[in-house]
């Protein structure tokens, strides 16, 4: 497999009527990393996953597994996936070990549902029915089923919907644990602060486009130079925002009430200020905060701030 | 083979309803009540050579609510087989492991048929013993030819219910289908036939005599396809007498056409199912 990419998006779109959910999508995760699927919730993420397991077929574009294709060689992808999809219910009449034992039967694998039950933290529950599990246990169970038959790719939509903070580090180690065997991991979240110390790569997805991909670090310095600038004023000029997004170095502007906050460059501190002064208004305060990770995220997906790119 | 981890897991799955247990149980009072019956109230028993209960007799007399039981638990058992899946999102866990659509569908339908069958045959088995308590002279062969024919009936209307589940994603819609066809196998066929019959012919009830293809359409319903073919199963002709057509009748009329018919119900719906789920997204 070496080489090849685990994960290969070719100008992907799916529409449902109308509405657009994945528009010319290109993505690539290569073998052995973890790479983090970021959106905020419709940005396209499950869709994305969905055509990857041929849950549903693109509009047009080509999606590759693996280098299975994703619609004529689904089977194939699937016997070499772990799946933790999103949107799922367990069989309320079987048991944990009974999901299991169904995986491995279903793959053909030698797994010990013990075991699995065990690295998941469930082996109290292998014997109860899966219809009272708590939501945490029940993806707990599912995420023991997607480890069976030790998959060259992990994909996790969601993973750490309905876990506590213990649960969601134990997840976190697991997928570090898969990933140091050998396998990739392609997750999605909505949540950056899961992803951000696990991931190798991240790509932010917003209204079915891929609008930023990078590496955790490249992601840092590339807002190292950049700072949230909060100005409290007297009142707010009208044509404030145009004027504040024309200048150079700005990349976001907030108005709320008498409070503006501007995302810009660390030199375009003066101008920013200048600037409103000119426009009528009086500073009667102001804080810089250097971006963090967060406002980045928050910046790219957040609809009430324009990112001019 | 993908279908049989499936089918094996449906057996589980749906062997484990509360619903599937309370018919189940519904059918052995029914063949169980049904058996003492017979044996105690004579008017009941077959006029035949001795006026003897006769375990063939029995087997007549079940015919009737049999063929009104059976495709009630069939459709049940069917019907939710795939959009139940879909409804609830289950058919994600299902579909993320390397299972075709299709095999999802083949596996289906053998686990519930078996659930069926053994519903079935629990129910045949309690109502035999009491036969037995109570009138040795039994015929084990047709009473077991007689299962065996009533579990292909059963499959018939499992398949429907598992073609309904797989044209729709709403379990509401799917139960609203069969529900439709219980009405239309089982009281409407008839009725609409001889509607066609006024329409074509100008006057009610076959004043005209009954014409040929109203022979055919009758034979199309599965429950006339099994009562033909469990008719012909239970005469005393030899087997190649009893499945071919009498003289001067049309082909149609023989009991191999209506098991063929049979066969053909137990195969198309699931198929056309199937066509349907492996084209749709979920």
């Amino acid at each position: 497999m070496s080489g090849m990419a685990a994960i290969e998006l070719q100008g992907v779109t799916k529409r449902f009527g109308d509405v657009i959910a994945l528009n010319d999508l290109n993505l690539t995760v290569e073998d052995g990393e973890i790479y983090g699927f970021l959106g905020p919730n419709g940005a396209g993420k499950s869709t994305t996953i969905n055509v990857l397991l041929d849950f549903v077929r693109p509009t047009s574009g080509n999606a590759r597994v693996l280098g299975y294709d994703a619609r004529a060689e689904s089977t194939q992808i699937r016997q070499r996936v772990g799946v933790l999809p999103d949107g799922y219910h367990v069989y309320d009449r079987l048991t944990g070990r009974q999901h299991l034992q169904f995986a491995i039967d279903s793959k053909d694998a030698d797994d010990d549902p013990d075991e699995l039950l065990a690295r998941v933290g469930i082996s109290e529950a292998a014997d109860r029915k899966a219809g009272g599990y708590s939501k945490g246990m029940a993806q707990r169970l599912v995420l023991g089923m997607a480890l069976v038959g030790e998959p060259e790719l992990l994909i996790l939509d969601e993973p750490s919907t309905g876990l506590d903070p213990a649960g969601a580090r134990e997840m976190r180690e697991i997928i570090r644990e898969e990933r140091d065997r050998g396998a990739a991991v392609f997750f999605s979240s909505h949540i950056l602060g899961q992803v951000d110390s696990v991931c190798d790569r991240v790509g932010i997805l917003r209204e079915g486009e891929l609008v930023a991909e990078d590496t955790i670090s490249g992601l840092r310095d590339a807002i190292g130079t950049q700072s949230t600038l909060v100005v409290h004023v007297d009142q707010t000029p009208a044509d404030i925002k145009q004027r504040l997004r024309a200048l150079n170095g700005v990349t976001g502007v907030m108005v709320d009430d008498t409070t503006i906050t501007v995302e810009a460059n660390d030199g375009s501190k003066s101008a920013v200020l200048s600037t409103i002064e000119e426009s009528g208004a009086t500073v009667e305060d102001f804080a810089t905060e250097d971006a963090s990770l967060e406002d980045l995220f928050m910046a790219y997906t957040n609809d009430e701030r324009q990112v001019v790119a | 083979m993908s279908w049989t981890v499936v089918a094996q897991k449906d057996f589980r799955d749906a062997g484990r309803s509360k619903t599937l247990w309370a018919v189940s149980l519904l059918f052995v009072l029914f063949a169980t009540g049904a058996a003492i019956m017979y044996a105690q109230i004579p008017a009941l028993q077959q006029a035949g050579a001795n006026s003897a209960i006769s375990s063939l007799g029995f087997v007549n007399f079940l015919q009737g609510p049999v063929t009104i039981l059976v495709p009630v638990i069939g459709l049940m058992l069917g019907y939710k087989a795939i959009s139940g899946e879909v409804e609830n999102g289950s058919v994600k866990l299902l579909l993320s492991l390397p299972h075709r659509r299709s095999s999802v569908v083949a596996g289906k339908f053998v686990g519930r048929v078996t659930v069926l069958a053994v519903s079935i045959i629990i129910g045949f088995a309690v109502a035999t013993a009491v036969m037995l308590a109570l009138y040795p002279e039994l015929s084990p062969g047709r009473f077991a030819l007689f299962v065996l024919l009533a579990v292909l009936f059963g499959a018939a209307y499992v398949s429907i219910g598992i073609g309904f589940s797989a044209l729709t994603k709403s379990t509401t819609k799917a139960g609203a289908g069969i529900f439709g066809v219980y009405l239309l196998f089982n009281w409407l066929w008839g009725t609409i036939g001889m509607g066609v019959d006024w329409f074509i012919s100008g006057t009610l009830f076959f004043r005209q005599g009954v014409p040929d293809w109203y022979l055919l359409y009758t034979q199309l319903n599965p429950n006339s396809a099994f009562r033909t073919v469990l008719g012909a199963a239970l005469s005393d002709a030899s087997v190649n007498d009893a499945l071919t057509a009498q003289p001067g009748d049309p082909f149609f009329l023989s009991a191999w056409f209506a098991l063929l018919i049979l066969i053909a119900w137990v195969v198309l719906p699931a198929a056309l199912g199937t066509l349907r789920f492996r084209s749709v997204d979920l």
